[in-house]
């Protein structure tokens, strides 16, 4: 005996599946290039933190910071035209003032290696929790409980992001996620209860 | 539950099949089937009044209350 054959997906069905399907990849990807990145940066920081330096002020940036100290009035004047160039250059010096710090003071490595591996784990168990939606809209599994339970974690990953971070946005961003996934929840829960209803 | 869903003796004593009363009710039998078995919750009166049509019984000839049997938790009737 033949299975009857099962019914054609609509189009909106097929739209999530491939939309779950990009983004499960663009996921795998950045998950990859993430643990990678994450895995060079703790080593530099631990081992030669110098090179960090020189990776924000390359001898370009340098000579613009030197021409800068010269000539004030010049970039005041740039920043008007392009900001985005002089906020690049103020961002790069900054960070080659931290990375330096470690250079100076090799005791302070640990500690900026630990806060760095703690965040690294948070964003890249953030994107493994988005990866894993997207595999579910893949699979075509949209209002599921495990969808709302991961849909809860990524919120709660965001507001602890959020609070080490102390940016007021991502804490509110993750307390909305939190709130949708607990919505989510409940709403299964009264299908649930629906469904036994005849 | 302490309400029991005689369906079944209701169903043996008119020898009609589950599958009969699906299709004269208009109801799924995976529905019946959940009702038979004692699994549902709640029935409608609408339900109630097609099956009693269907049977030709009056509603306490299906439903049955079994006082031994002890009360629902209070959260899990709220809807």
């Amino acid at each position: 005996m033949s299975n009857p054959p099962s019914p054609a997906p609509s189009d909106l069905e097929r739209s999530i599946r491939r939309t779950g399907k990009v983004g499960r990849f663009l996921c795998t990807t950045l998950l990859v290039l993430g643990v990678l990145f994450s895995g060079w940066l703790l080593l530099t920081v631990a081992t030669n933190p110098a090179a960090l330096v020189k990776i924000n002020l390359d001898e370009k940036r340098t000579a613009q910071i030197a021409e800068f100290k010269q000539a004030p009035a010049k970039f005041i004047a740039l920043f008007e035209t392009k900001p985005t160039e002089v906020l690049a250059l103020a961002n790069a010096q900054k960070e080659a003032n931290q990375y330096q710090d470690l250079v100076d003071h090799p005791e302070k490595r640990g500690g900026t290696v630990a806060v760095i591996a703690l965040l690294a784990v948070l964003i890249l168990g953030f994107i493994w929790l988005v990866r894993q939606l997207f595999a579910a809209f893949a699979e075509g599994q949209v209002i599921t409980a495990d969808n709302a339970r991961t849909l809860k974690r990524v919120g709660l990953i965001t507001v602890v992001c959020g609070v080490l971070g102390l940016n007021l946005g991502i804490v509110i961003a993750g307390l909305l996620n939190l709130v949708l996934g607990w919505s989510l929840q409940q709403a299964l829960a009264l299908k649930a209860e629906q469904d036994l209803v005849i | 539950m302490a309400i029991v869903i005689r369906l079944d003796v209701a169903l043996a004593r008119r020898k009609m099949s589950l599958t009969e009363l699906s299709e004269t009710v208009g109801i799924t039998l995976a529905n019946l089937s959940v009702l038979k078995t004692g699994k549902a919750k709640a029935i409608r009166f609408s339900t109630l009044e097609a099956i009693c049509r269907a049977l030709d019984c009056q509603p306490g000839e299906l439903l049955e209350f079994d006082a031994a049997t002890p009360p629902l938790p209070a959260d899990s009737t709220e809807a």
